[in-house]
Formats: C-alpha cells, sequence, structure tokens
C-alpha cells in the first residue's frame, strides 16, 4: 500500500504538468486578445467607446504583461513563480490572484457543500426506500420524477422558481438572489444566520435537484443487487429483521460506490456553476472563472484550472484509497 | 478492524456538529471584528453614522433646500466593478459609483443636466488662451479632501503624469491625453493643460481629469525618483475593506464594498467643501441578472434599476407595481447607437452603392415594432438626436427593397444562372454578418434582415462570435459585416470613428471609411473653438457619412428607468440621475437604514 502511494504521488508531478502544459497552449491558441490590451471592458451591451489608435500603447501595455516574449517562454516564467507558490496578478484588476479567487470561493464552498449534503440526505433514503419497494408505485413515481426533475435544466427552473417564490405578486417566501439582505453587518448572529440559510434555499434546490437521480438511481442498483445476495438470505433466515437486514448488512455494502463517488465530488466542489450564480446573482468561482475566459485574463484561468486539476487529482487518489479501506477485496499491494 | 456501531455513527455525528458549530464562531468572530474595524476607521475618517444626525458645525450648506437628510437608496448595477481605483478602473459600473455624477472623485467641470453646459466643480473659473492651445482653471480655495488638505493644481499635475507613465494601466485616460503637452500648476489653485495641436475638446478632456491626492497616493515624491514603482503601486491599488475610506474630494466616500454581497456602499463625506448632499448612503448592488434584479425591484430591495423593453412592457404595468414606482423614458444626451458596419475596403460593400442597397433592406420599422416594443427610435448618423451637431434637415434612409435591386444591377450585379442568388463576376453576392454572441436580439435581428435580403437575392450567412474574439476581428478588419453599438458623449469627435488614419492601429474606424472631404472637414472640427461654425461643419460630415453609408444606422434607444416612489427629487436630467438631488423622507425610510 506504502508503495503504490509513493508510486501515485510521483505520478502526481508529470500529470500536473502535463494538464497545465495543455491548458496554456489551449488558452493561447484560442482566438481572441485579453480585454485589457483592448482598452474596453467585455460588456453584455455589446457597446465600446471609441478610442484613439496608439501603436505605443498597445506596445507597452504587451510588455508590461510580458506578452511580447515567446509563448513556451512565458510557460516557462509561469511555471518558475507557481513553483513558489505565486500564482501572478489578475490583469483585470491588478490584484493577486489568490486575493480574487479567496474573495470569491466563500460563496461557492457555501452553496455546494450544501447542496451535497441535501443530495446525499435526500437520495440515498429515497434509493433505499425505491429498491425495497422494487416495481412498486413508489419506485416507479419517485423514479419518473427525479428523472424529469433531472432533465428540466437549470436555466429554466432558476427564473420560475425566482419569479413564483420571489415576487409579491406570487409568495414572496425567498429574498430574490445573493446571500444576504441589505446590511447583514447589523444583524446580530442568529437572525444573520437564519438570513443567509433562507437566501441560499433556492441556489440549493437549484444546485441540487438534478443530482438527486443519478445518486438514487446508484443507491437503488447497488442495495438491488445486495438485496438479492445469499448473505441477505441467510440474515433473514436466522431471523433478523427485515430493517436490519436492509440497513446493516445490505446497504453497508451498496454504499461503497456511494462514498467514493464522494471523493470525485472534490473538485467540484470549489467549480462553482455559472447559470445559478448568475440566476442568483452570486459572485463565485462560477462566475469568476466565466469571466476571467470572456476577458481572457491569462493568469486567473490558469490559477483555477491548476487548482481544478490539483484537486480532481487528490479525488482520484482518495477515492483509490478509500476503495482499499471499505472493500477487503481490493488491495494495491 | 472491529465492527462499525451505532454509537459510531453516533460520534462521527457529533465531532461534524463540533466542526460546524466552530466553523460558525470563527465566522462570528469575523463579524464583531469587522464591525468594530468599521467603527473605528469611520471614526477616524470623519464620515460615520455615529454623526448621522448631521454634521456638528451649524453653517453647513445643503444641496437640496428643503430635504429631509438621511437616508439611504439602494441602486442597481449589472456588472460587478473589475476594482474601485479611480486612476485604472475599466469599466461602466465603476465609472459611475466613482466619477459619472461626482460622488466621490471629483473634476474640474461637470455638464449642467439641464442645460449641458460646462460648469465648474472644482474650478471656479477657466479660460481658453488665445492660440488655442491651452487652457486656464483657476481651483476654488475652499475645495478640499475628505482629510482636510486642500484640493491643489499640484494634484492634477500629479494625476497628469501618474497617468501618463508607460506602464501605467490606464489605457482609458491616456487615449484622450495623447496630444496633452504637458499640465503646470502656475500657483497652488491656477492649473494650465497644454495641446500639442488645437483641439476644440481641450477643455472637456483637461475639465473631467479627477482630482487624486498626491499627499496620500505619493507621498515619498516617486513620480520623480521612480515612477515606474509609483505605476506598480498604483496599478495594485484596490481600496481594501478593512481600512479607512480612501481619500477624495467627493461628496461620498467609499465606506465599504462587500464583495460577496454584492454591494459598494458610499456614506456621506460629512467635511465635505461644498454643498451636502441629502442621502447619508448610497449603496450600489450588483444584480447580474435583470430577472432577480426586478424580482428584487418588486420586493423592495431595490430602489432604481434600468429596464429591459420586455419588462417595461409586460411586467411593470399592474397597478400595484405603477404604485410603488415611477417610470420613466428618456432619452439621453450621451447615448450611443447602434449599427451595422460595412467593410468599406472589402468588395463588395467598398461600392457605396452596394450599401446603399443593403441599407434599403433593413427593416428597422418592422424591428422596433415587432422585437422592441416600439420603445427604440432609429438613428441616422453619428450624432446623438439630442446633440447640436446632428443634421436636422438628414431624415431616415429608407426601407426599400426595389431601390435596392435598381442600386445592385448599377453595382453590375446580375443573376446570370437563374439560381435566385445574384452574381457579379461568376461570383454569387454572399457575406457574413459577424454578431457578438449571446445577444438574442441581434440574432432576431439579423433574422428579419437575412430574409428581405433573400428577397432579393443576397445571400447571408449570420456567425456569432464570442466577444473576445468579436473584438479582435474587427480590430484586425477580418469581416465582411459587423453589427456593434457606439457608446456616446454629449459632444463628439468624429475623428476617431471616422477618419481615414483611425484605420490604422487598431483604431475605431475598423470599417476603413474613408473620404477626403470627410477626413478635411474632421480635421477643421478639431481646430474650430466656435460652437456654431463647429456644428455647422458636423452638419454638413453628416450629410456625407448619410450618403456614404458606411455604416447602415440602427436604433438608438431611449432609457427605461423605474425608481421607488419613496425617492423625492428623481427627475431624470439629459444626462441620467444626478443621485446628489435624491432624498427621502424619513417616514418613508427603510428600518435600520
Amino acid at each position: 500500500m506504502r508503495d503504490y502511494l509513493i508510486r501515485r504521488l510521483l505520478l502526481v508531478v508529470p500529470t500536473l504538468l502535463g494538464i497545465t502544459l495543455i491548458t496554456f497552449v489551449i488558452i493561447r491558441l484560442a482566438p481572441g486578445e485579453p480585454a485589457t490590451l483592448g482598452g474596453t471592458a467585455a460588456g453584455g451591451e455589446a457597446g465600446r467607446q471609441a478610442t484613439a489608435a496608439s501603436a505605443e500603447l498597445l506596445r507597452a501595455k504587451k510588455e508590461l504583461l510580458g506578452l511580447d516574449k515567446p509563448v513556451p517562454v512565458q510557460f516557462l516564467i509561469w511555471l518558475r513563480r507557481v513553483a513558489l507558490l505565486d500564482f501572478g496578478h489578475s490583469w483585470s484588476n491588478n490584484q493577486p490572484v489568490i486575493t480574487v479567487i479567496l474573495d470569491h470561493i466563500s460563496p461557492t464552498l457555501q452553496l455546494n457543500i450544501l447542496a451535497v449534503a441535501v443530495i446525499y440526505a435526500i437520495s440515498i433514503p429515497l434509493g433505499v426506500g425505491q429498491a425495497v419497494r422494487r416495481g412498486r408505485l413508489f419506485d416507479r413515481s419517485t423514479t419518473l420524477i427525479s428523472f424529469l426533475l433531472y432533465a428540466a435544466p437549470v436555466y429554466w427552473v432558476g427564473p420560475l422558481l425566482l419569479i413564483y417564490f420571489c415576487n409579491p405578486e406570487h409568495y414572496a417566501w425567498f429574498p430574490a438572489g445573493e446571500l444576504n439582505r441589505p446590511f447583514p453587518e447589523n444583524l446580530a448572529f442568529f437572525p444573520w444566520l437564519y438570513d443567509r440559510l433562507v437566501h441560499l434555499v433556492l441556489p440549493v434546490v437549484c444546485q441540487s435537484y438534478a443530482g438527486l437521480a443519478y445518486l438514487s438511481k446508484q443507491t437503488r442498483a447497488g442495495l438491488l443487487e445486495n438485496l438479492q445476495a445469499d448473505y441477505v438470505r441467510t440474515a433473514r433466515a436466522k431471523g433478523v429483521s427485515r430493517f436490519r437486514a436492509v440497513v446493516h448488512h445490505a446497504l453497508r455494502n451498496s454504499l461503497i460506490p456511494i462514498v467514493t463517488i464522494m471523493a470525485m465530488i472534490l473538485p467540484g466542489l470549489i467549480g462553482g456553476s455559472i447559470i445559478i450564480e448568475t440566476i442568483f446573482s452570486i459572485q463565485g468561482m462560477g462566475y469568476l472563472s466565466f469571466n476571467a475566459i470572456l476577458q481572457r485574463d491569462y493568469p486567473v484561468i490558469m490559477a483555477t484550472t491548476t487548482f481544478a486539476a490539483v484537486l480532481t487529482l487528490v479525488g482520484l487518489l482518495l477515492q483509490d484509497i478509500l476503495y482499499a479501506w471499505l472493500d477487503p477485496r481490493v488491495s494495491y499491494a | 478492524m472491529s465492527e462499525w456501531k451505532l454509537r459510531d455513527t453516533v460520534m462521527v455525528l457529533f465531532m461534524i456538529l463540533v466542526v460546524g458549530i466552530m466553523l460558525l464562531q470563527m465566522v462570528q468572530n469575523d463579524r464583531l471584528y469587522d464591525r468594530v474595524s468599521q467603527a473605528i476607521r469611520l471614526l477616524e475618517a470623519g464620515s460615520s453614522r455615529a454623526t448621522a444626525t448631521g454634521p456638528a458645525s451649524s453653517s453647513v450648506r445643503w444641496r437640496v433646500p428643503g430635504a429631509e437628510p438621511g437616508g439611504s437608496v439602494i441602486i442597481h448595477e449589472s456588472a460587478r466593478p473589475t476594482n474601485l481605483n479611480i486612476i485604472t478602473y475599466k469599466d461602466h459600473a465603476a465609472a459611475v459609483i466613482l466619477s459619472d455624477s461626482g460622488l466621490v472623485y471629483e473634476t474640474l467641470l461637470e455638464r449642467d443636466g439641464r442645460t449641458l453646459e460646462f460648469k465648474g466643480l472644482l474650478a471656479e473659473s477657466w479660460s481658453v488662451a488665445d492660440d488655442r492651445l491651452s487652457v486656464t482653471f483657476r481651483i476654488r480655495p475652499e475645495a478640499r479632501y475628505s482629510d482636510g488638505v486642500p484640493v491643489t493644481a499640484h494634484d492634477f499635475v500629479f494625476a497628469y503624469r501618474a497617468t501618463m507613465i508607460p506602464t501605467m494601466d490606464c489605457q482609458r485616460i491616456q487615449t484622450y491625453l495623447l496630444d496633452c503637452d504637458g499640465v503646470d500648476a502656475l500657483d497652488d489653485h491656477t492649473v494650465r493643460f497644454r495641446w500639442k495641436k488645437k483641439y476644440f475638446k481641450i477643455l472637456e478632456v483637461a475639465g473631467s481629469l479627477p482630482a487624486v491626492p498626491r499627499h496620500v497616493l505619493d507621498p515619498e515624491n516617486l513620480i520623480d525618483t521612480d515612477p515606474a514603482k509609483l505605476a506598480e503601486r498604483i496599478n495594485a491599488w484596490d481600496p481594501p475593506l478593512k481600512s479607512p475610506p480612501p481619500v477624495a474630494s467627493g461628496p461620498y466616500l467609499l465606506e465599504s464594498w462587500d464583495k460577496p454581497g454584492n454591494r459598494v456602499i458610499l456614506a456621506r463625506n460629512e467635511r465635505y467643501w461644498g454643498a451636502l448632499p441629502p442621502l447619508q448612503q448610497i449603496i450600489f448592488r450588483i444584480v447580474t441578472s435583470d430577472t432577480t434584479a426586478l424580482q428584487a425591484l418588486k420586493a423592495g430591495e431595490l430602489d432604481y434599476m434600468t429596464l429591459t423593453s420586455e419588462q417595461w412592457t409586460n411586467q411593470t404595468v399592474d397597478p400595484s407595481f405603477l404604485e410603488r414606482f415611477h417610470k420613466f423614458k428618456y432619452l439621453r444626451a450621451d447615448g450611443g447607437y447602434s449599427y451595422i458596419g460595412w467593410n468599406n475596403r472589402r468588395p463588395p460593400f467598398d461600392d457605396r452603392r452596394v450599401r446603399q442597397a443593403m441599407s434599403c433592406c433593413m427593416p428597422r420599422e418592422k424591428i422596433v415594432e415587432k422585437l422592441l416594443y416600439n420603445l427604440r427610435e432609429l438613428a441616422n448618423g453619428p450624432f446623438s438626436p439630442l446633440s447640436r451637431q446632428a443634421n436636422p434637415d438628414i431624415g431616415q434612409w429608407p426601407f426599400d427593397p426595389e431601390r435596392a435591386r435598381v442600386l445592385l444591377a448599377e453595382a453590375g450585379f446580375r443573376d446570370t444562372d437563374g439560381d435566385g442568388i445574384l452574381d457579379r463576376d461568376g461570383r454569387p453576392f454572399e457575406f457574413e454578418m459577424s454578431i457578438p454572441a449571446g445577444l438574442q436580439i441581434y440574432t432576431q435581428i439579423m433574422s428579419l434582415f437575412q430574409d428581405e435580403l433573400s428577397r432579393i437575392g443576397v445571400r447571408m450567412r449570420i456567425e456569432p462570435y464570442e466577444w473576445s474574439v468579436y473584438v479582435d476581428k474587427l480590430d484586425n478588419r477580418a469581416f465582411d459585416a459587423c453589427s456593434l453599438s457606439w457608446i456616446g458623449s454629449v459632444e463628439s469627435d468624429p475623428y476617431q470613428i471616422w477618419h481615414s488614419s483611425s484605420y490604422e492601429n487598431k483604431g475605431s474606424n475598423h470599417v476603413g471609411y474613408s473620404n477626403p472631404e470627410v477626413d478635411r472637414l474632421i480635421l477643421e472640427v478639431r481646430e474650430e473653438f466656435d460652437e456654431d461654425r463647429r456644428n455647422a461643419i458636423c452638419h454638413r460630415i453628416h450629410a456625407i457619412i448619410f450618403e456614404d453609408q458606411p455604416y447602415t444606422f440602427m436604433l438608438t434607444g431611449p432609457r427605461l428607468e423605474a425608481v421607488s416612489r419613496r425617492i423625492q427629487n428623481a427627475e431624470p436630467g439629459k444626462l441620467g440621475m444626478d443621485f446628489r438631488d435624491w432624498w427621502v423622507p424619513v417616514a418613508l425610510r427603510r428600518p435600520g437604514g
């Protein structure tokens, strides 16, 4: 096991190098130039301000950003800085990339952690229920509903939720967008917490409803397989109650794939959803990376992809370790 | 490994609970810390809600007589500013918050919202030299920054020299100052801007340079010793959240920028040198989606927003809405226009008759009626219809497909092979219309245009491009036709868009328009200081450009806005709303704000 871990960890280095190199090349090959060179911000209105032509200003700017050097040299410079954990400065506002990411990561984490918790809390019992009542009305109707939800696009569901549940003309149950009401700093702790949670309800619903179908399906399939296994029948035969047979014997064995899926979720936790964040006006990682791509803010794009790559690799590693730990049949010796 | 028991599950849940509580405890500690440090820095800055009842001194002048001072409003912004650095900001949101309406930073001059004439803001008087090459401003001696230091001529010299450091990230200002020869402080309160050549906008350009506090930004005099280091420092400066508000001369100070909460809060500068505006706080709230913003407005979480045509027509018409909100529809003097740009240097659009024919096929009335709820007006040239630069004798280009047919025949296009597509020299008339991706209205407009063109035998492909790719295509002149809009200004200088030399070096004349007569007139405009004579030349430029149709001028729009009825004195001028005039009666204020 230890040798295996060392081997895996050593493999991380070239993998990471490859990922960053490919990302770097793809960004540079993509057409379009950084917004900061255009002098005008990329805008939704597609309006531009007339500017005077000046080759000199452009050249000075390129030199400042290091864009005058050949691409391979730029990559090496970037790599050297990253090795020292310096991701450079965002081109759109000149702040250190780390600061920019820290500004945006907190809303995304809150949203995603809650959404994952909701998905697991609902879909595992749901999947168990479906497996136990296999083929009955409950199973069929919930499966149908969860697949309908799975198919409903979030850019449609999100505005619908907003229009019906944040609107004095219908039901003003939830606030429209964002994570706080105005002046959150004037609130005491518990009202503040309540305010934050109420604001998170609709975004979390949007973020989680599609995941329900997938995970409950996984639980249902895994459990069904185990329910028919000999050891469950044996347990029932020796007088174990049905509940205990399902929950203590069958479910434990069928949860292995579910637990390992969790490791895969790790990189997803920091990658926000641009659609949900736009609808609910939350400025998280999705907003940040999407805008960075639109504006060709290379340092920010490189930093977010590198973080995602690192977390994916860590997630895969965790998954392997969890497998071996949970399932005695698996060993990497 | 021992058996996993219920006890273990309880244990794990308990640990998760403990960790959760600890995290929340940390959050609460942070909030407390923020509150305390905010109170401290507000006290230090002398702008504080502790004195919200009004400044201690009784000799205060109020900007709006009869208004009840205090209260706050929440204004919608649809995009988050990239930063709030007065020198390096790049976007519209930052411009509105910081300087467009003189809230935080002030300029020498501002335009009157009704007459559009210049009036002094920091300047008490000004004069253009007889040789028209320089302008001298006398700065108000009473003008002070929020830390009590007077605003002097040296601050403008510093602002000019700092923005012209090559490594300073402020192309936005640099591009206007390319022809500036230098700025001198004649004495502490007199500043002179010198230009290399005569330029009619000298007053406007010089008058819109913001006063930045040199004593704060550059106490070590780096501007003389190490400008590159100064540029590096200013580039990286973003008004931080946990320090006193940045020193500025305006009636409001940047109290805080709540980044996760999407709010920028301006608080009244109680030590403002001029007449104090009524509102205690102006809050800009960034809501990225139009739908969400309208819901927030209806829920009372926003006071002011710009509406889309659809929202204006369908979603804001019921009596309960109108009871609570005013709706305003008005043209702004600095409103821009949208257009189709034809690549004037690429066949077949290098032929004026072809461009005219294209304009004849653009069903603009139909577009306004079918797609835009009759809420747009047609544009007919490069100047805003409100501006005196626009030639009042010029009508609208007609929608006339028959005439288009004739014009194209004159240009040599015939359907020789009978396939329904016009051709010339064996090549069919086919071109690509580039549009910015993601904006549905462009696609809809172009589909209508495509139908009209196919009827006269022209095939148009519609190609959406992502914004930065699109800008790149324009800059490299790699397109047949494009669709875009220009942001306007009260008095525009046609040089950047229409002079043939602006085609080079990625200038704004991306269609490559070139007419020697217009070139000559443009240079005349730039040197003409008499407004009537200048406007007469502009009228001629307007007429020639209208005849040449380098663009098909599309639409110009009124602004559509909704304002809460809580707010008094909210009447848009020709330049939009002036938040400094707004006030909210005590009885209608939000609890806690």
